[in-house]
């Protein structure tokens, strides 16, 4: 469910599939989004929801187990290709201003 | 003194930050949310303090279904576990609150939070304020083209008033609607949320002057009118009382956990009686 106009992530579905690569259930993504960005990026329960909800219409993750009110999933081929390709373009831009910028910081 | 408090709501359907931000204010005077309804709130007396409130919508809840589904009950773990707790609300909108102010919020992706909003939207109210709009035009045609036959010109000038209205209001709430999506999409590309247009105001003062303006004739021309304008009061009354029933009933009958059939099938034969109200009123003008 990338931006339609943009076909880009925002950081909150980026941040998400990305803890989907191994089984997690909502509450563990709500942890660990902050805790492996230092607190630079949180998500919000309604976001969150509303991801998982669409990532899972979209076939980009599946369900794996349901555990009273928890839900686990895991990404699938489809969801692992849009996260890499949304690395590839991340990474494409951090290369380009390196070569613009020759590694000089901006005064 | 007074416990429970209910006052008359009126806020554009999707201003979920206008509505936040009036429950944070009653809060601080003492009232907290207990109870949303189709027109009057219930608030329950609570000791003043400063609590965040947030607005969520979903886009594949039924306002017929009592059984929240899956996703629904997962979603009431994830906010719990964010120190969220539900205040009020139905299949479709829902209003959270957090004594703790420094919570991450409910929605942290204006992007995301747009598009469900928006898939809402679309899917419920945008639809009925068309039709209503419509309805209210047609009316105001036939009022302006003067075929009110035997009507006198207090009848004539109130039907083309509160024609005037409806369509006013709907048209509001459409354009309010339209130009917030609008700025939201611009905003989200920044990070930044769409600022709702302020018109809840003034919607407010039109439903008020329509709701008396039609007490007023109604009961005024079932005294005092003759034969046809009685017919025509019974039916527009008949047609407002079906219209707001249609939309308590529904909500009752959920709360009480009726079957989605029978809620669906009840308001289907209540807004059945709205439509046959108003053709039967566009008819006779």
């Amino acid at each position: 469910m990338p931006r339609a106009k943009l076909q880009t992530l925002t950081e909150q579905m980026f941040y998400t599939l990305l803890c989907l690569r191994e089984e997690r259930c909502g509450i563990d993504i709500l942890d660990l989004v902050p805790a492996i960005t230092g607190g630079e990026v949180t998500v919000g329960s309604g976001t969150l929801y509303t991801l998982l909800d669409q990532f899972l219409t979209e076939g980009y993750i599946r369900e794996t187990r349901v555990e009273g009110r928890r839900r686990s999933y895991i990404l699938t081929k489809a969801g692992a290709e849009l996260l890499e390709r949304e690395y590839k373009r991340l990474t494409r831009q951090a290369e380009d201003y390196r070569k613009y910028f020759g590694g000089e910081e901006i005064k | 003194m007074k416990d429970t408090l209910r006052q008359f709501e009126v806020f554009p359907a999707f201003d979920g930050a206008g509505i936040a931000a009036h429950l944070e204010k009653m809060a601080e005077r003492g009232w907290r949310l207990q109870k949303l309804g189709p027109f009057f709130w219930t608030y329950r007396r609570a000791e003043p303090r400063k609590i965040a409130y947030h607005v969520s919508y979903f886009p594949t809840g039924s306002p017929f279904d009592p059984a929240l589904t899956a996703g629904e009950d997962e979603l009431g773990e994830l906010c719990v576990h964010a120190g969220w707790r539900l205040a009020a609300g139905d299949q479709r909108m829902r209003v959270f609150y957090s004594e703790d102010l420094s919570a991450v919020p409910v929605e942290t992706d204006p992007w995301v939070e747009t598009a469900a909003v928006h898939a809402t939207a679309m899917r419920t109210a945008v639809p009925m304020a068309v039709m209503l709009l419509l309805s209210a035009v047609y009316m105001l045609f036939g009022t302006a083209q003067g075929l009110f036959g035997g009507f006198s010109g207090l009848s004539t000038a109130f039907c083309a008033g509160l024609s005037l209205l409806v369509a006013v209001y709907y048209a509001l709430e459409l354009g309010a609607y339209f130009i917030w999506h609008t700025r939201s999409l611009k905003a989200a590309l920044r990070g930044e949320r769409g600022r709702y247009p302020r018109v809840a105001g003034v919607m407010r003062a039109l439903q008020w002057t329509a709701f008396f303006a039609l007490l007023a004739w109604g009961l005024g021309a079932a005294v005092f009118g003759v034969g046809a304008e009685r017919l025509m009061s019974a039916a527009l009354l008949l047609a407002v009382a079906a219209f707001a029933g249609a939309d308590g009933l529904m909500g009752r009958l959920r709360r009480a956990k009726a079957s989605p059939w029978l809620n669906r099938a009840v308001t289907f034969c209540l807004t059945a009686v709205w439509f046959a109200a108003t053709v039967w009123i566009g008819a006779a003008i």
